[in-house]
């Protein structure tokens, strides 16, 4: 009983040397990667626009609110967001951002805009741009982005609770 | 954990618009800002942290140094303008400069020696949004930018975004500055540092 205690000792301690054996030259694999990529920024770089390029196309819903001098209506805020995204980023951008307003109360100024993945950070950047709507000064502010329109609505919803 | 924001140009236009600013500026998650024309120094309102900023402008270095001279005994963020080469390289080396100004005019003084002075002096190149909202459409000066903030990036050179703000309306959201600085280009954690880390270590180093 006691040597097959002591065989069966043995084999885990066999077997855990080797697991850590294996661990550390994984480790000193990935660490070379990690230093081959910190010292070429560009490689890492061009890595992750090709992972970024590979990406599904998703939708992706901004939850923003106008702050405004006067009542901004869904036409003229609609009609700014176009204007100035097809003056900053062009037609074609404006195509790929595959921008709509979605919802949008005029009373409160709260509203949701649908953009993809790839071109939503861009269009927030876009929406900063926007500092006058007819003759009144305003500011969209991009309060969170969701994944799902649900989200977003729930979101909205929350926000009136408060 | 969330990062800590900084603005370090915020113009003073009267105390009702500047109360109003610094509500607005703590929803959006800065802590601490450098405000310009400022009589008298609050140091904290709203919780939000209050320095005093200056910026001056020079053509030559004599100038330059003068009105340097005990510059940082009376205000925290200094940035100086420069309006010629001699008083760029002198904004680069001189310790006192903690901000050099990129915009139209001062746009052709950013090259490789500059950003070699910048480095002993750890100072700063700062992008004022105000400006490039203003020069939106200005076809010639987005091509040079966006050249310039590629150098900027590729030698890792410390370059703070601010709004040179006066009201409400002229502010920027953090969002906006992460994905303005990506249409030029920059990547989203370098736009990230512009107003976090960056300049959290020129207010660190007064």
């Amino acid at each position: 009983m006691d040597t097959i205690i002591l065989l069966l000792s043995l084999t885990v301690m066999v077997i855990s040397l080797l697991s850590l054996i294996v661990s550390i030259r994984a480790i000193k694999r990935v660490s070379i990667i990690i230093k081959l990529l910190e010292a070429y920024p560009r490689v890492l770089d061009r890595l992750t626009k090709i992972i970024e390029s590979k990406k599904k196309l998703r939708r992706r819903y901004i939850v923003f609110r106008i702050v405004a001098e006067r009542q901004v209506s869904r036409k003229e805020l609609d009609r700014a967001i176009r204007s100035t995204v097809k003056d900053i980023i062009g037609v074609k951008g404006l195509a790929d951002s595959s921008y709509m307003l979605v919802d949008y109360d005029e009373e409160r100024g709260i509203g949701i805009i649908r953009s993809n993945n790839k071109a939503y950070k861009i269009l927030i950047g876009v929406l900063g741009l926007i500092r006058v709507i007819g003759e009144s000064r305003v500011l969209i502010v991009p309060l969170s982005t969701h994944g799902t329109i649900r989200k977003a609505r729930e979101k909205i919803k929350s926000l009136t609770q408060h | 954990m969330m990062r800590k924001l900084v603005d370090l140009k915020i113009r003073y236009f009267n105390s009702n618009e500047f109360s109003k600013l610094l509500l607005w500026l703590k929803k959006f998650g800065y802590y601490v800002i450098a405000v310009e024309g400022l009589k008298e120094k609050p140091l904290q309102v709203k919780g939000i942290r209050i320095l005093r900023r200056i910026t001056i402008e020079a053509i030559s270095e004599g100038e330059a140094k003068r009105k340097l001279r005990g510059i940082k005994q009376r205000y925290d963020i200094v940035a100086l303008k420069p309006k010629s080469y001699g008083v760029a390289r002198l904004a680069a080396r001189d310790g006192r400069v903690d901000l050099i100004p990129i915009d139209e005019d001062t746009l052709r003084y950013v090259d490789l020696s500059e950003i070699r002075l910048l480095e002993k002096s750890r100072g700063a190149f700062e992008l004022v949004l105000s400006t490039m909202y203003l020069n939106r459409y200005n076809m010639r000066f987005i091509k040079a930018l966006q050249s310039k903030l590629m150098l900027l990036t590729r030698y890792d050179v410390p370059l703070v975004v601010t709004s040179g703000a006066s009201n409400v309306y002229e502010l920027w959201h953090p969002k906006h500055v992460i994905g303005l600085l990506m249409l030029y280009g920059v990547s989203e954690y370098k736009a990230l540092d512009t107003i976090s880390f960056t300049p959290n270590t020129i207010i660190g180093r007064e």
